[in-house]
């Protein structure tokens, strides 16, 4: 099913790809958004998460707090439904339940979740390299910020991910990220602080995993 | 003159003889040009592990492919840089022929391919963690990862996965077929790399055509692959080339033991050469003494290609050194013709010689003969090198020199006043302080040897080449992975049978996997559980999606999972009832088994397969574990050669001590007890000081410094045999003794700077043994002095 899904995308996809191809435009665009974000070593926010499934009968929401550290990764904690911790960087996800843990989880060698925590972590952190690597993107009309909309070039990424679309400022606040398979997922990201610029010993816990 | 009859009969023999070594070159030529006559296989050379045919078989055919198996990485900093290179690479050794599998990029459809084989046996597919939560009833476990998978940020839902898979048992069972602990591996378009260091490292997985080990195999890869490295870094900025697996050790081995031979059996050559010059003042004795030495090699490698169907390189190189001993023989008719003058005729120059060097000749072909009994074939292969070897040497002097009647030149007689000048230090008078001086060397040797330790690493058969070993280090850093050749046999009547054996073994290691006594394993059963396996996780399954399950209550609360998806999924499992279990054929069959499908040994009847082990720290508690389940055998290949070599050094010990013995009793026929007790003191105590110096040099001592204790029997008890002979401390006799232990010494001299620590264990051993035997071998002559001395002349000129 995923595969028919894919075939009836792919020509789409492809021109939308065709359409904004264009490396000078690519870079400007990339460049604007590399001017206005502000790069924090630590940076600490509120998420909501909105995950939209067919099959169920409302959208799964989850909301916490993040912790962003430039080089090492996200910890994203959800505090409703359920006290879930996870630490996301690259090659690895790792889960507390409560204060049960960590558990590694999901296949570090599979491809799909390789792309989703690189494409994650590049979202979030502003890696503008990784996604310009891997989007093609093209400028939205906004009221203010910026707000960019991103389509995977080819490869693995293309195979999941239909679209990106990411808008913010100073900080990226919203994430909303369409799956080839028809499912859609949403983050907004609330009352951000670049201070305290160092973690906590309970937080340090985390990244020492 | 001698007598018509002698010199008929002994042209007759020099003519035989003669024939034999033509008739043995022809055949040699037929046989080069008839396959291989070389082996590099270093396994080769040891004796069979103790073991059912069928394991062993199994083992071996498990070893032999994991010996073909050659990892390339192909590193730069641009990961676009490192897949065009490793591209590049793939190319190459596609064109070479050399490979039977070569896999650049993974089907990205495998893991697809993998999820639609196992979709219809969702139900009965457990992770182990499921399976331990649902079988201890901690559903509540159960929910609390379920849930954590619903609320991932990562996602990996989508409807269609939790419309047929609610529980998502199927993400949670293939999750858990990855490999145990963090695998830095990543499939990036199919491509498999590694990340690190700032820079991307492409994998290239290889399967050789034949085996690591064929010469002609290694002649033709080595250059190859130095080729690719070089236009690896030349063409492609920043971008580098790892090679790792066996085959690289085993190419750099033929290497080192070829330039071995020819710097050992080269070098030999030369030493003989100055010697003999410097003393006799003239090229015939040399050329004479290198036909022997060369019909001795000539003999020794017949003989071994005769009886073994090969010649391993290493019997060449530890035969190389036969060289400094073949020539000895020669060298005792030229030193007694050159002392006496040239007065005599050769025939009566031989006759004096003769029965020092023939006695010289059974003493060192009975030491051999020793290696002969023990079933170990690279000693066997090296025993029959060097005791044809010895005897062809013997022969071209015993029936050559009477015929050709070589003159041994005049000489300037120099060396002969020097021998002179030294043997005066030996007279009987000076027994007395002789006597202390041997027991005041045997004291401190035996210091020496208190410091002893044994070595019985079955590497220390390896040639260490630094640059093979670090390429190979940091590919197991970069992968991750550190597996060395230890691995389980499982069999059974049939395939349920063995996977039910597997699934009960694998119970008994979680223990193990929690202590970090072992880092890993990879079984059959992990990806087709056995179909009572498949039935028991039915069971378990069924609960769950009833109409009161607390799960789908859960997630219908929290999720929002309508009741019609559970309705479905029930009635999923229900359809499923009658449908046979996930069989073992249907994996095989399936594309994306390719990389596991090596677990599977087949076999008609009793089918076979293997769990390979990785990070295992304690194999003793594994053996344990093995030896209590039936069907389930621990190989660990290093271990059980190591045990044979240690178990080797221990005999072969008994075996040299039971060989002085037998040489003692054979001396004590020709010459009393007390004689063959002054000869067999200088291979004794040349033995001791060799082996209380390696103490004192911290040198470990293995096997192969026990063979070497054999050699230096069979050569000391030669010197010693001469002095006995000579009946006191003739300058000839010294002076030949002194030739022959130089060329000896230089043999094993140019042995111990060896790059294989065997190899050099062997000659720095014989190199001290020999050194000490020589300046020790006058003792012979004045111990125990024979009342009636053969030719007390003492030529002097």
């Amino acid at each position: 099913m995923r595969l028919r899904l894919l075939i009836l995308l792919l020509p789409i996809l492809l021109l939308v790809g065709y359409a904004a191809r264009s490396e000078e435009t690519q870079e400007e665009i990339f460049d604007s958004m590399r001017e206005r974000l502000q790069p924090a070593s630590v940076l600490r926010a509120a998420f909501r998460q909105e995950r939209s499934l067919q099959i169920l009968l409302r959208p799964l929401v989850s909301s916490g707090t993040m912790i962003l550290v430039e080089g090492e990764g996200i910890l994203w904690r959800v505090e409703d439904p359920h006290r879930i911790t996870y630490l996301i960087r690259a090659g690895e996800v790792l889960e507390w339940e409560g204060e049960v843990g960590p558990r590694r989880v999901g296949m570090a060698a599979a491809p799909a979740f390789r792309v989703m925590t690189e494409m994650f972590l590049g979202t979030l952190t502003g890696d503008l390299d990784t996604l310009q690597r891997g989007f093609v993107a093209q400028t939205l009309p906004t009221q203010e910020g910026w707000r960019v909309s991103l389509t995977p070039r080819s490869g693995d990424l293309a195979e999941i991910v239909s679209s990106l679309e990411v808008a913010g400022d100073r900080y990226v606040r919203e994430v909303h990220l369409r799956e080839v398979r028809g499912d859609a997922v949403s983050f907004t990201f609330s009352g951000f602080h670049a201070e305290p610029s160092s973690l906590d010993a309970s937080e340090k816990h985390y990244f020492a995993q | 003159m001698p007598p018509k009859s002698i010199t008929l009969l002994s042209r007759a023999g020099a003519l035989l003889w003669l024939l034999v070594i033509a008739g043995i070159c022809v055949w040699l030529l037929i046989r080069f040009s008839g396959g291989p006559v070389l082996n590099a296989d270093l396994i080769s050379l040891l004796p069979g592990v103790q073991q059912e045919p069928a394991i062993r078989a199994a083992a071996k055919e498990v070893s032999e492919v994991a010996e073909r198996k050659i990892a390339f990485l192909v590193s730069a900093s641009d990961e676009g840089v490192a897949r065009q290179a490793a591209t590049f690479v793939f190319d190459r050794l596609s064109e070479s022929k050399l490979f039977v599998r070569l896999e650049l990029q993974r089907d990205p459809a495998a893991l697809r391919q993998l999820g639609s084989l196992y979709f219809p046996y969702r139900f009965q597919l457990l992770s182990p963690q499921t399976r331990q939560e649902l079988l201890a009833e901690r559903q509540e476990d159960f929910q609390r990862r379920l849930m954590s998978r619903y609320l991932n940020p990562l996602g990996g839902l989508s409807s269609g996965l939790i419309e047929g898979d609610p529980l998502l048992l199927l993400p949670d069972y293939l999750a858990s077929l990855a490999p145990q602990g963090a695998s830095k591996l990543q499939i990036n378009d199919g491509f498999l790399v590694v990340q690190e260091e700032n820079a991307a490292h492409v994998l290239l997985l290889a399967d050789l055509a034949g085996t690591p080990f064929s010469i002609e195999l290694q002649d033709d890869l080595a250059p190859r692959l130095q080729r690719l490295r070089r236009e690896v870094d030349e063409d492609y900025p920043g971008a580098g080339l790892l090679v790792a697996g066996v085959f690289p050790h085993a190419a750099a081995g033929t290497a080192s033991a070829r330039r071995e031979v020819s710097v050992v059996g080269g070098g030999s050559l030369v030493g003989i050469f100055v010697l003999f010059i410097l003393v006799f003042r003239s090229i015939r004795p040399f050329l004479m003494g290198a036909l022997a030495v060369v019909v001795g090699c000539l003999g020794g490698f017949v003989a071994c290609l005769a009886v073994f169907g090969q010649v391993h390189l290493m019997t060449l190189v530890f035969g190389a050194s036969l060289v400094g001993i073949s020539v000895d023989y020669s060298l005792h008719y030229f030193c007694e013709r050159m002392a006496d003058g040239e007065q005599r005729t050769s025939h009566a120059v031989l006759r004096s010689v003769f029965p020092g060097i023939t006695l010289g000749l059974v003493t060192s072909v009975v030491g051999f003969a020793g290696v002969l009994i023990a079933p170990f074939p690279g000693m066997r292969e090296m025993a029959v090198f060097s005791s044809v070897g010895l005897i062809s040497a013997w022969l071209c002097v015993v029936l050559f020199y009477p015929v050709m009647a070589p003159r041994a030149g005049t000489g300037d007689g120099l060396p002969l006043k020097w021998a002179a000048a030294y043997s005066r230090l030996w007279e009987r008078d000076r027994k007395g302080g002789a006597l202390i001086g041997l027991m005041v060397i045997l004291a401190v040797a035996a210091v020496g040897c208190l410091k002893l330790s044994p070595l019985d690493d079955f590497r220390m058969l390896q040639t260490h080449d630094p640059e093979v070993v670090a390429d190979e280090e940091r590919v197991r850093h970069l992968l991750g992975q550190d597996h060395a050749g230890q691995f389980l046999l499982v069999s059974g009547d049939d395939e349920a049978m063995l996977l039910e054996r597997e699934e009960a073994f694998i119970a008994d290691l979680q223990s193990l996997l929690e202590g970090g006594e072992l880092g890993g394993y990879t079984a059959l059963s992990q990806f087709v559980p056995s179909p009572a396996r498949q039935e028991e996780n039915r069971a378990l399954i069924a609960p769950l999606i009833s109409e009161d399950s607390t799960t789908f209550q859960e997630l219908s609360r929290t999720v929002g999972l309508p009741e019609t998806a559970r309705r479905a999924y029930a009635s999923a499992l229900r359809e499923s009832d009658g449908q046979p279990p996930l069989s073992l054929h249907q994996w095989l069959a399936s594309p994306a088994s390719a990389p596991f499908r090596y677990l599977w040994l087949g076999g008609e009847g009793a089918p076979m397969s293997v769990i390979p082990l990785s990070g295992l720290r304690n194999a003793a508690a594994l053996r344990e574990a093995a030896e209590s389940h039936e069907g389930v055998e621990f190989i660990d290949r290093v271990q059980s050669l190591s045990d044979v070599f240690n178990s080797y050094r221990t005999k072969t010990l008994w075996l040299t001590v039971a060989s002085y013995l037998v040489v003692a009793l054979l001396l004590a026929v020709r010459y009393g007890r007390r004689g063959a007790l002054s000869v067999i003191v200088v291979p004794m105590a040349a033995a001791l000081v060799s082996f209380g110096a390696l103490g004192f040099l911290s040198e470990p001592i293995s096997l192969f410094n026990i063979i070497a204790l054999l050699l230096i029997l069979g050569i000391g008890v030669d010197y010693g045999i001469f002095f006995r002979e000579a009946g006191l401390v003739r300058p000839a006799t010294l002076l030949a003794v002194a030739m022959s232990a130089l060329t000896t010494i230089m043999a094993f001299g140019l042995l111990s700077v060896s790059a294989t620590t065997a190899v050099h264990s062997f000659g720095l051993t014989l190199l001290l043994g020999i050194s000490a035997a020589f300046f020790l071998s006058p003792l012979a002559a004045i111990l125990f002095p024979s009342h009636s001395s053969h030719r007390a002349t003492g030529v002097v000129q």
